[in-house]
Order: structure tokens, then C-alpha cells, then sequence
């Protein structure tokens, strides 16, 4: 029997709710008017909403101020107190943003409320976050920052708020900027993060434009985190960043070993991987796929990646010093274009079956393998490096195939039993990491040896 | 012209889409709330709110999942107002049931295990099987990743060919 079948005994629609429709829809559409009709549900769901905005209206009752007080050279605290506190209601009405003003060449996107470039949606720009406005009294609601260069405190379209502006030792499109002000007689508080390709006059004049509405959409605050919310701090990861060379499995190109097969039809399912060829490249022809959104724009005149600036930099503490950069370089980048198959030894078929490339960066020494950065590799008291271009270690920046199946397209569709199917993935890394690369295909993670790539091994790809 | 909602989408052509998939939305409310009565009142609530926030769909590929949320939230005001609930009890002797008919009332039965499936099967089973709903719409319409919406689908099927004691296939 299919599941499918099932259709054939769904019931029809009953004339009673058919007509229910079918009156609404012609009100609707009836020119000039837009009455809705008055059921007992209909005014039961009002008067619900009523008292919940009652409560809504009583935290905003309670007056909210919001302070910022210099904490060190270039660290603030910013603080939003209230002269009494109220309890949080059980919801809160979410609100919607409209810009007012939009920067030339930017346009809003309403669907992840930003306000960006088309041709970089994801990058710069403005991006808008509300967290609930809880609590208050005797403890101030308050946020730390640390590397601000700028702060003002001032009202946007008479809200209280505060500008902030962060060390940014390069524009790159990271958010430089924030804004904050307070929402309280909605329960929020609106905070703009704002990329360095906006200027502060146009980030002001965003914030002071932008329109902010009551929806009527209810929130549970159980699932929300208030502003000032202290995150426990990280526990730190157990993870090994280094081990004996003879505690994990090197394999080479060309060899097959087993990984978990994260699909969505078995629990412990094996896929067998084999990396089958390496290719090195100046340019990024190989992408018979496309180019991903983050690679636009390393490609020269001349069709090759361009060099990559190098910002090697001693870092401050933020509070009273900020980072320095001690010197710069420049850094060929390459195109690593790793072609892999997948095969499926079990006897069942497997599908959705997730695939992952975790470039780890490795340094070998003494019969030890090391994790590293690219910081620690450099010595003499460099603590970080910046790049200006797109190289980076880590997480495949390319793949194929991607069918219309998962999240990220990172899945093959299906395996039969016995059947194989070739995967690619691609990274653009600085010249000096092709000597150092390590493949991680068991879905973890690219600095530190996890359980699973311990188990299963990792694929010696350097380049001598 | 019919005036303008979103970038593409007009106030007729919503009303005509609501018009036309009345049937899947009502199956689809069926699987939240069992009176005809609460179904209605989601309904009708669910066209006032799509035509009144119009602005927020893009285009109508998009409008299936649109919709369906509107419905899927309105089916839950009206549940958490009138605190209608089914026990746990009465979901097994719903399943026993209908482990004990079989023949020609098989599409009934399958139909009724589908509605004794937990709500958290149940609704992407009537929106993957019974609305034709992709794992991706199934997913954007929950608010749920794709990958649980793949896990559900299967866990729902392995409890159907428990409740129906039988083979079942997609």
C-alpha cells in the first residue's frame, strides 16, 4: 500500500467551511474594503491578544534608559537600566522593519532584513537583530565591547541609542559598526551591524529612517534570549589539536578507507571514500559548477587568482591596546581541486548521503602531527594574519554534485548497493599551505583530531 | 491590473490560489484540529491574514509553503485557546483500531493511522504525502531543517507499518 494512497480517503471540503472561504475571500477582494467578519472565534483570538499586549504595554510602562560609560581606552559598556521591572510576559509581539532610507547602489532585502549590495547579498552592509527587553530594576541590563575606536551616545528618531565604531584594519566588508537603540514600547531592543563599505553618515541616517511595526505574530519569550544575556563561557574544546603520527591513519591518493555515511534512510551506515586525483591550479577553469558567491572577484585581468595580501598582525587586548600590524606581504594563491568517489559497500541503498572536506592545515615534526594556523606557522610573535583575498583552510569552498535534496546541496542523492558516484570539492589556499595539507572527508572538524577522523584517518594532500 | 501585493503577486490571483487549494489547505488543518467547526475559523482567519500580509510574498512559487504556514499557525492559535488536546491513551486505542481493518477500507485505515501518528509526524506526512510538498517546502514550512524533515518522513513511515501491520511503500 502507498502512503500516498491515503489521498483517496481524505475527506472533501464541507460546504460549511467551503462557504466560510469563499465569503472571506470576496470581502477581501471587494474594492475599497477591507471588513473582516466578527465570529465568536474571532473575537475570542482578539481578546487573547489583548491581554497579552496589556503585559506588552506594562513593560513598556516602566521607563528605560539606555548609558554608555568608557570602560578603558578602547573598550565601552553599555548600559540600559529601568526604574522599576516588570515581569516578562509569557509572549511578545514580533516587529517588522521597513527602511526608509536605502544607500545608493544597496537594496533591502526583506527576507534576512538586510540591507546589502546585490553583488554581495551576504556581505557588508546592514544587518538587523532584535532581542527581547527583559528584566531591568536593580541589575542594569548592560553589554560589554572591547576595540572601539568611536562611541556616541544619541537618540535615532528619538530612540535612545548609541554608535559604535570597532578597529578595522581593512575594508573587507566585516561589520565595523553598530548601532543600538532602544524599542520599549514594543519589548525590544534593534541593534544594526553595519559593514565597513557603509559610511557612519549613511548608517545614521539608516537607523533614524528606519520604520519599525508591531506584527501580529506572538512570540514564546521562553524561547528568547534577552539583550545583555551573559553567554556561559565556552568550554573548552577536548579535542587533540596534536598526536603521534603512528595514532592516526595518513592515507595516500588513491587509497580507499571507510567513513561514516551520514545519509537519511540508516543510522551507522559506511561509505567507502577514495580521493582519486589532486589537480593544482592558477586559475579557477576547473569549476565546471560555477563560482561560489565568496570566490567573485579573486580572479585577475589575466584570468588568474590574484595575490593575496598578508597582514601579519600582533594582537592588542582591546581594552587598551588594539591590534598592530606588524608587517604585510604578498602571497600567490592557488586552486586545490580534489576529485573523490564515494562508493556504498553495504546492501542496502543509502540516500541523502552527506559529503564534507575539512582541509586541516598540519605540521609534521619529531613523529608528531600539529594542527597549527598560519599565524604559528609564521613565528616571531605573530598572534594572527589577515589575508584581503579568498584563501582560507577549513570547510570546502566548492563542491559538486549538489541536487535540490539538502541544505547546502552537499549530498548525493543516492547510492545503490555496489554503486559509486564521483564527488569534487575545491579550496583557494596561500601558496605556502599546499605543503602542509591534510583532508579530514569523515564530516569533522579542520583544527583539532576528533573521534572520527582518528578512527577513520585523514588524506595526506601535500603538495612537495 | 488587480492591485499589487509583493512583487508579483495580485490580491486576485491570492484569492483564486486560496479558491483553488481550499481541499489541500482543509486536509492539511485536518491534521491539527478535528472539528469542522475550529477548521472554518482557522480558514477563514488564514485568508484574512494571507490577503493582509500580502507584501511579505515574493512570488507565487513561494505561495503553497506561504500559505500553508498562515494555515499551520491559525490551526495552533485556536488549539492553544481552547486547550484541545488528544490523549495519549486515545491516540493507542486509535492505532489499535485501525491495526484491526483491512480490505476495502484500507485507504480509510491508512488515513486514519496517518491521523494517529504524533503531531510531529503527522503534519509532514499530510504536507509530503498528501499535499505533494517536497522535503524542502516540508521543511521551510515547519521551520525545520531538511534533514528533520527527512528524519520525520521516515520514523512516520516505520510507525505506519507498525499501526497497520503491512508493507508500505511511498
Amino acid at each position: 500500500m502507498k502512503i500516498r494512497d491515503a489521498r483517496n480517503a481524505a475527506p472533501d471540503l464541507p460546504e460549511m467551511v467551503g462557504e466560510r472561504v469563499r465569503m472571506e475571500v470576496n470581502r477581501q477582494l471587494s474594492a475599497g474594503e477591507r471588513k473582516r467578519s466578527w465570529t465568536p472565534a474571532r473575537a475570542m483570538v482578539l481578546a487573547a491578544l489583548c491581554v497579552v499586549c496589556v503585559s506588552a504595554v506594562a513593560v513598556a510602562a516602566v521607563a528605560y534608559h539606555m548609558t554608555l560609560e568608557q570602560r578603558g581606552a578602547y573598550s565601552v559598556e553599555i548600559k540600559v537600566a529601568s526604574q522599576g521591572e516588570t515581569a516578562v510576559p509569557e509572549k511578545v509581539a514580533d516587529i517588522a522593519f521597513t527602511p526608509g532610507y536605502v544607500p545608493e547602489g544597496m537594496v533591502w532585502r526583506a527576507e534576512d532584513k538586510r540591507i546589502a549590495s546585490p553583488d554581495t547579498p551576504h556581505h557588508g552592509g546592514v544587518s538587523i537583530s532584535r532581542m527581547l527587553l527583559a528584566g531591568g530594576g536593580e541589575d542594569a541590563l548592560s553589554v560589554t565591547d572591547k576595540n572601539v575606536v568611536e562611541s556616541e551616545q544619541r537618540t535615532f528618531a528619538g530612540r535612545e541609542g548609541v554608535y559604535l565604531r570597532f578597529d578595522d584594519l581593512r575594508q573587507d566588508g566585516t561589520f565595523n559598526q553598530r548601532i543600538v537603540t532602544l524599542c520599549p514600547e514594543y519589548g525590544w531592543v534593534v541593534t544594526l551591524f553595519i559593514g565597513d563599505d557603509v559610511s557612519k553618515e549613511d548608517a545614521i541616517r539608516i537607523a533614524e529612517n528606519m520604520m519599525i511595526e508591531q506584527t501580529d505574530v506572538m512570540i514564546d519569550t521562553a524561547d528568547l534570549l534577552p539583550w545583555g544575556f551573559e553567554y556561559a563561557e565556552a568550554i573548552a574544546d577536548e579535542r587533540p589539536v596534536s598526536i603521534a603520527a603512528g595514532d592516526i591513519a595518513l592515507h595516500g591518493v588513491g587509497e580507499a578507507f571507510g567513513v561514516p555515511a551520514h545519509c537519511s534512510n540508516a543510522e551507522d551506515a559506511v561509505v567507502n571514500v577514495r580521493v582519486d586525483s589532486v589537480q593544482i591550479a592558477d586559475d579557477l577553469s576547473l569549476l565546471s559548477d560555477g563560482v561560489p558567491e565568496d570566490w567573485q572577484g579573486t580572479m585577475g585581468a589575466d584570468g588568474k587568482l590574484v595575490a593575496n595580501t598578508l597582514s601579519y598582525i600582533k594582537t592588542g587586548d582591546g581594552v587598551n591596546t588594539l591590534d598592530t600590524v606588524i608587517r604585510t606581504e604578498q602571497s600567490a594563491q592557488k586552486l586545490v581541486y580534489v576529485t573523490l568517489t564515494y562508493t556504498n559497500g553495504t546492501d542496502a541503498a543509502l540516500e541523502d548521503v552527506l559529503y564534507n572536506g575539512a582541509l586541516m592545515r598540519i605540521a609534521e615534526d619529531g613523529g608528531r602531527l600539529t594542527v597549527v594556523t598560519d599565524a604559528e606557522l609564521a613565528g616571531n610573535g605573530i598572534d594572527r594574519i589577515s589575508g584581503d583575498s579568498a584563501a582560507a583552510m577549513g570547510d570546502m569552498g566548492y563542491w559538486s554534485p549538489r541536487p535540490d535534496t539538502g541544505n547546502g546541496g552537499n549530498y548525493i542523492a543516492r547510492l545503490a548497493p555496489g554503486e559509486s558516484a564521483t564527488v569534487n570539492m575545491a579550496w583557494i589556499v596561500n601558496e605556502s599551505d599546499l605543503a602542509h595539507m591534510f583532508l579530514n572527508v569523515t564530516g569533522g572538524a579542520s583544527y583539532a583530531f576528533d573521534d572520527a577522523a582518528r578512527e577513520c584517518g585523514i588524506v595526506d594532500l601535500r603538495v612537495k | 491590473m488587480g492591485e499589487k501585493g509583493g512583487e508579483d503577486v495580485t490580491k486576485d490571483e491570492l484569492g483564486a490560489l486560496i479558491l483553488q487549494s481550499q481541499r489541500q489547505l482543509y486536509v492539511t488543518a485536518r491534521a491539527i484540529l478535528k472539528s469542522d467547526a475550529d477548521i472554518a475559523d482557522a480558514m477563514q482567519e488564514t485568508v484574512a491574514k494571507a490577503f493582509g500580509k500580502l507584501w511579505t510574498l515574493r512570488n507565487d512559487a513561494h505561495a503553497k509553503t506561504w500559505l500553508t504556514r498562515i494555515l499551520i499557525n491559525e490551526c495552533y492559535t485556536i488549539i492553544r485557546k481552547r486547550g484541545r488536546t488528544v490523549s495519549l491513551e486515545a491516540m493507542g486505542e486509535r492505532a489499535e483500531e485501525i491495526a484491526q481493518t483491512d480490505g476495502p477500507q484500507d485507504y480509510a485505515a491508512l488515513y486514519r493511522a496517518i491521523g494517529a501518528l504524533p503531531e510531529a509526524l503527522r503534519l509532514p506526512v499530510t504536507l509530503y504525502y498528501l499535499q505533494d510538498f517536497s522535503v524542502r517546502e516540508v521543511a521551510k514550512t515547519l521551520h525545520i531543517t531538511e534533514g528533520a524533515a527527512a528524519k520525520r518522513l521516515a520514523r512516520a513511515r516505520e510507525k505506519l507499518r507498525d499501526m497497520l501491520g503491512k508493507e508500505i511503500s511511498e
